[in-house]
């Protein structure tokens, strides 16, 4: 009964957060904490493989950018969300360098990174940066990448309020950690994640699916990832898919 | 080789040019090297079959009194050993008094000591180099010619007599060693060992003896003879995938049913852990780097870098005989795991014949005075951001293939002939300084030497306040990949310090290596040279019997 009762409560949460396109996943089982070597899969700057793909992946065109010397950081994102807005490429979502690739940062890793609507191409947001020209960035780079955009549901075991279990979960940071930035959300019936940015391994879900289900008191499976969006994203089954355009970028 | 003729960059440039070897894993634009052991099945430990030990406490060779107060004098050597580590097989180490960890030195506060290090190893086994070495006592706010300034190195057959002040409160320290380019590979062949500063307000507070237990957390990787694996060609970071406690592959040890005091360091190269027990039972942190912590606080984990020492109680009086509980990481971003890198050690509640433990765990910790106040010093608990006269930002990164801080190296530092500080403010002053890692995918767990800092701020918790681990002294600071955490310190250099120039660095010691470290002055910059104000001589007394206070059984 309690576990009926807590399932229809999960139901209720993720339609009330109107997450369109939400399917339950065949989740894979929760990958242990202690995995075999290197199986990790991101750690340092490599593209992380995962199988919770599909539409929890989507591809992209981010924007990395070196504001000139003495720019303000925050100044610098703000111009460019607005010239955006503008220039009708919709809002732009911000990110970590960790979305792209090795080799980019390599070269450089950018203070700030934006990262356009899904469907605007490498070569659209190149050409806005290049009539943009904003003035207080020294350097940009426009790359394809892929980003994890997902949701992390957790509903406590009986005697947890939500808000307990979102208060175990911050304290113990792990979340931070493993995420960097992410939202929370306490609803009456659980705690929400939303994660957008560099792809998850299947170990960091995992750590993640634990960190969480511990603050909740339920088992780490009980923790559930979906997509935030619809539609069918990237199938990483085969590896990861050639992403097209290479890098564009200029100096101002 | 002479000092500071090295350069480093052309060595990196080198390197990156060859690339690594072992299992690569790519991380901040280059690739940790994390090793798999190539031992046989028969030589492979299994996690929890092996005893737990202590380290031997040293004796001093001499203690007294004189006009300033209580002293006493230790003698460590470094030399070669030969360590039972893997079944089956020796491992030669290279240690203090040839045994790894080092022998734990105590020391009350208010006692001066002299430790004298003789250097009698030779070559590196690891980069056949000679073998120089420099001793930093590591959580101690020394004179800079007695901090282990990374040029102030000693070469095979010489020694150097450190001298330490000792007046801070109670704490875990360290000592191990710091020199220059070769960081990494000494510790990693065994150089480092555990030093207790007590006082009274410790002693009354926290558990004692028996119940205060130092575990010194590392990861190694072994070759098929048993001996240490260590490659640091990648110049970003060395995982091994066995983990030691205090020496021993995944110990087990008997517990009685009382509170016990573990003082937590992790001594490795550049892993971090989470350390977590495995019934998911709340671990109480009562010591940070800086001492005693005003505030306990009870955590289900916390995040653990190289060097950083967190004292944490564990109450065994709950379970019934028999019951076993392991302690575990649960490891964290930009690490590389092993099928047992998620094990730590195991405890086994065992019975006690004597009258139940009546410790009480503290909510609250009393640290007693704090020493020179009447010079103008603070107990950092007690710093606010209104005293400090300036902020900084010290940004770790990679620039143009090279481990940085603020855009320096440690090579710019020699350049300067060593004048070149990232600041200079005079004793007491207090600033702020914003760390600041966008370097990658990677963590960085950065030391700043002298000093005890006050976390006030980190900018990826939802409150932006530190973690709840966190909330006392610290010397290092973990700073997580894409993270900024704001430190608040007080340039406390004691008495009979003028101050001089300190150390800087990221405490993964590849990074250290490759060259992720500067330096700052208090006071003069050329007051109390490190390298100059007292040379290490040659080693003509030969080795007396060392002695160590009577141990615990192993397996306890």
């Amino acid at each position: 009964m309690r576990t009926a009762a807590r399932v229809t409560a999960g139901l209720v949460l993720l339609a009330a957060l109107g997450f369109v396109g939400f399917r339950w996943i065949a989740a894979p089982e929760a990958v242990s904490a202690t995995v075999d070597a290197g199986e990790r899969g991101d750690a340092g700057d490599r593209q992380a493989l995962t199988t919770f793909d599909g539409a929890m992946v989507r591809k992209r065109a981010a924007i990395a950018v070196l504001p000139a010397d003495g720019a303000s950081e925050e100044k610098v994102r703000a111009e460019i969300q607005a010239a955006a807005e503008k220039a009708e490429l919709g809002p732009l979502t911000e990110a970590t360098f960790a979305v792209f690739s090795e080799e980019m940062l390599n070269y450089l890793v950018p203070p700030v990174t934006l990262v356009l609507p899904e469907g605007v191409k490498v070569d659209r947001a190149e050409a806005f940066m290049r009539d943009y020209q904003p003035r207080d960035v020294a350097f940009y780079l426009v790359e394809p990448v892929l980003v994890h955009d997902v949701t992390f549901a957790a509903f406590p075991a009986g005697g947890v309020s939500p808000q307990q279990a979102s208060a175990a979960q911050q304290a113990e940071g792990i979340l931070s950690d493993s995420l960097n930035r992410f939202d929370t959300k306490v609803q009456s019936a659980g705690v929400v994640v939303h994660y957008f940015g560099a792809v998850l391994s299947d170990a960091t879900i995992a750590t993640v699916r634990d960190a969480m289900g511990r603050a909740a008191k339920v088992p780490a499976d009980r923790v559930t990832v979906s997509a935030s969006l619809p539609g069918p994203g990237v199938d990483l089954s085969n590896g990861v898919p050639g992403l097209g355009d290479g890098p564009h970028g200029g100096h101002n | 080789m002479e000092n500071g003729k090295v350069s480093r960059r052309n060595l990196l440039r080198g390197a990156m040019a060859l690339g690594g070897g072992g299992l690569i894993v790519a991380t901040a634009g280059g690739e940790v090297i994390a090793a798999s052991s190539k031992l046989a099945a028969k030589n492979t430990p299994t996690p929890y079959t092996n005893m737990f030990r202590r380290p031997p406490v040293l004796m001093p060779l001499e203690t007294g009194t004189d006009e300033q107060g209580p002293w006493a004098r230790y003698r460590v050597t470094e030399k070669f050993g030969q360590a039972a580590i893997v079944p089956g097989l020796t491992t030669t180490i290279a240690g203090y008094n040839g045994i790894f960890p080092g022998p734990i030195i105590k020391v009350d506060q208010g006692t001066r000591t002299e430790l004298r290090v003789a250097n009698q190893m030779t070559v590196n086994p690891i980069n056949r180099k000679a073998m120089g070495s420099v001793t930093h006592l590591h959580g101690s706010a020394s004179l800079p010619q007695y901090d282990g300034y990374a040029n102030d190195w000693t070469a095979p057959g010489s020694c150097k007599t450190y001298k330490y002040p000792n007046w801070q409160q109670a704490r875990t320290l360290w000592y191990h060693d710091h020199m220059h380019l070769m960081t990494s590979e000494n510790v990693f062949m065994g150089l480092a060992g555990q030093y207790h500063l007590s006082d009274p307000y410790e002693k009354a507070q926290l558990p004692q003896g028996e119940y205060d237990v130092p575990l010194m957390v590392s990861d190694m990787a072994f070759k098929a003879d048993g001996q240490v694996a260590f490659d640091d060609s990648s110049h970003e970071g060395f995982m091994g995938d066995v983990i030691l406690v205090n020496g021993v592959p995944w110990p087990k040890m008997k517990v009685k049913p009382r509170v016990y005091r573990f003082r937590v360091l992790a001594c490795g190269i550049s892993r971090s852990f989470r350390f977590a027990l495995s019934n998911g039972d709340p671990i109480t942190v009562v010591g940070t780097d800086g001492g005693m912590m005003p505030k306990p606080a009870a955590v289900a984990s916390w995040r653990h870098g190289v060097a950083e020492r967190y004292e944490v109680l564990i109450d065994f009086r709950k379970y019934q005989v028999g019951t076993k509980v392991e302690l575990r990481n649960l490891s964290n971003k930009n690490n590389v795991d092993f099928a047992n890198t998620g094990k730590v050690m195991q405890f086994e509640v065992v019975a006690d014949s004597g009258s139940p433990d009546p410790y009480v765990i503290p909510t609250a910790l009393d640290l007693g005075p704090q020493p020179y106040a009447e010079l103008g010093a603070i107990d950092v608990n007690k710093l606010t951001p209104s005293m400090a006269k300036a902020r900084r930002t010290v940004q770790v990164e990679r620039k143009h293939g090279m481990w940085t801080v603020n855009g320096e190296t440690w090579e710019d530092v020699e350049a300067s002939n060593f004048q070149r500080v990232l600041s200079n403010p005079k004793p007491y002053d207090v600033e702020i300084w914003d760390i600041v890692n966008k370097s990658g995918g990677w963590f960085h767990p950065v030391h700043i030497h002298l000093i005890d800092g006050k976390i006030i701020a980190r900018d990826n918790t939802p409150d932006k306040k530190p973690y709840p681990w966190e909330m006392g002294g610290k010397d290092v600071f973990y700073t997580g990949e894409n993270e900024t955490v704001t430190v608040l310190m007080q340039f406390n250099t004691g008495k009979n310090n003028a101050g001089g120039r300190y150390m800087i660095h990221c405490h993964n010691l590849v990074h250290e290596d490759n060259d992720m470290m500067i330096q700052f002055a208090v006071g003069n910059v050329n007051d109390n040279d490190p390298v100059t104000s007292d040379r290490p001589i040659r080693d003509d007394l030969s080795d007396l019997p060392v002695a160590y206070a009577p141990s615990y059984p192993l397996g306890t």
